[in-house]
């Protein structure tokens, strides 16, 4: 047998299921190798990645609703049962992940945001318009009651104070939701954003978010 | 990107990762992800688009199992990750050589649903089931057992520069090892020159 054969062999083994196991030392060689890939495929791959992952945590447009949450929240809520971060959802409808975490602590009123903003938000999460009118008639609530108590803005400073601030903001949040009564006037301000998430909607044929 | 390769086998990472941390996960994709790319491309021959859709069909794998992998077991994450790659792949190489062979695709099967929805999952992978792959699954193309038999019979370092040259070219090797390209050859003959003398008597015991 000659050392081609040999070779074709043991490539053909390699490739087959009958593959030994790689070991640490022939993946720690692989990864010393310099960087090989554009970084702008990789972070196409990382939406994708987001993408399917909404797509598999949802994959019939959400109509009911499992609790009574404002928007941002349950944007938040589902985020983090697919395990994916503000970067994530913020990359692959093209914000800073600043802007998402505005959304979902309720710091920016999502009936007031621009359809071409809600909407990609509401087609990555497969959110349906049924299911999105009580989410922002909920935000709507929850933000006036939080402008009254006056506990909007953050407590102090630093990186630990910050997060006891966003623990209690997310449990009054929650608390609001549950309690809040809905006023009349939210209903017209809430189709009035509806209106234009519709729109856009309609513009990317995403027929099962609205019927 | 290199040091947070490193990074990635660091016990304090390893058990934020199968706590299930968001941003563990993504730290994780974004470091492997190019790697496993252009492993995919070198050793199943894929292009481009392919092997980011394989890459993307087992970091998904990686994602769901992650809370199984052991550190206690014999390899580091990132092997372990790589090791679901591997299988990835060669599923991918198997399903591709079916459809050349019946020039159709396998029952149940579509291309290029990729984004929008679930797609078949043939293996989900454990720890236990990673890098052992399923034996029903197994067909003609272990065709050649002898050739595994003989490779088992090499040492562990043997079989390392077997495999690191499937991947990567004596000049890399040399580089990454600090040594030089005819070095990495005299190794990889020598360990070749072993595996066939191994092969020959494997097939002499079967005759």
């Amino acid at each position: 047998m000659s050392d081609k054969e040999m070779n074709e062999l043991l490539r053909e083994m390699f490739r087959s299921e009958d593959s030994p196991p790689l070991t640490d030392a022939i993946v720690d060689s692989f990864l010393a190798l310099p960087e090989e890939y554009p970084e702008e495929k990789i972070r196409r791959m990382r939406s994708r990645f987001v993408e399917r992952l909404l797509a598999e945590a949802n994959p019939e447009p959400v109509r009911t609703l499992k609790e009574k949450l404002p928007f941002g929240r349950w944007l938040e809520a589902v985020r983090q049962k697919a395990k994916l971060t503000r970067e994530d959802v913020a990359a692959v409808i093209g914000v800073e992940p600043a802007y998402v975490e505005q959304i979902e602590t309720g710091d920016l009123a999502p009936q007031s945001l621009p359809g071409n903003e809600l909407g990609p938000l509401v087609q990555l999460f497969r959110l349906h318009v049924d299911a999105m009118r009580h989410l922002l008639l909920t935000s709507i609530a929850v933000g006036r009651a939080r402008a009254n108590l006056g506990v909007a803005g953050r407590l102090t400073p630093g990186k630990e104070a910050r997060k006891t601030a966003d623990a209690m903001k997310l449990a009054l949040d929650t608390y609001l939701a549950d309690t809040v009564e809905i006023g009349a006037d939210a209903e017209s301000e809430v189709e009035d954003c509806l209106t234009t998430v519709r729109g856009y909607l309609e513009a990317r044929q995403a027929r099962e978010l609205l019927d | 990107m290199r040091g947070v390769v490193e990074h990635l086998n660091d016990k304090k990472f390893v058990r934020k990762l199968k706590a299930g941390d968001a941003e563990a996960f993504r730290t994780l994709y974004l470091a492997l992800a190019p790697k496993i790319v252009s492993f995919l491309i070198r050793t199943q021959s894929m292009n481009a688009p392919d092997a980011e859709e394989v890459a993307d069909d087992a970091l998904l794998k990686v994602h769901k199992a992650i809370a199984t992998f052991d550190p206690s077991r014999r390899a580091k994450l990132t092997t372990w990750v790589f090791e679901i790659a591997k299988n990835a792949g060669i599923d991918h190489y198997r399903k591709v050589k079916s459809r050349e062979g019946v020039n159709a695709e396998p029952s149940g099967e579509k291309s290029g649903d990729f984004v929008g929805g679930p797609r078949k999952k043939p293996k989900e992978p454990t720890t236990d089931s990673v890098g052992i792959g399923d034996e029903a699954e197994k067909t003609s193309s272990s065709r050649d057992s002898a050739a595994r038999r003989a490779y088992d019979t090499l040492s562990e370092k043997e079989k390392d520069i077997l495999r690191i040259r499937d991947v990567m070219s004596y000049e890399e090797i040399a580089k990454i090892e600090g040594t030089t390209a005819n070095a990495v050859s005299t190794r990889y003959s020598r360990a070749l020159q072993k595996l066939k003398a191994a092969y020959e008597k494997e097939k002499e015991n079967e005759r």
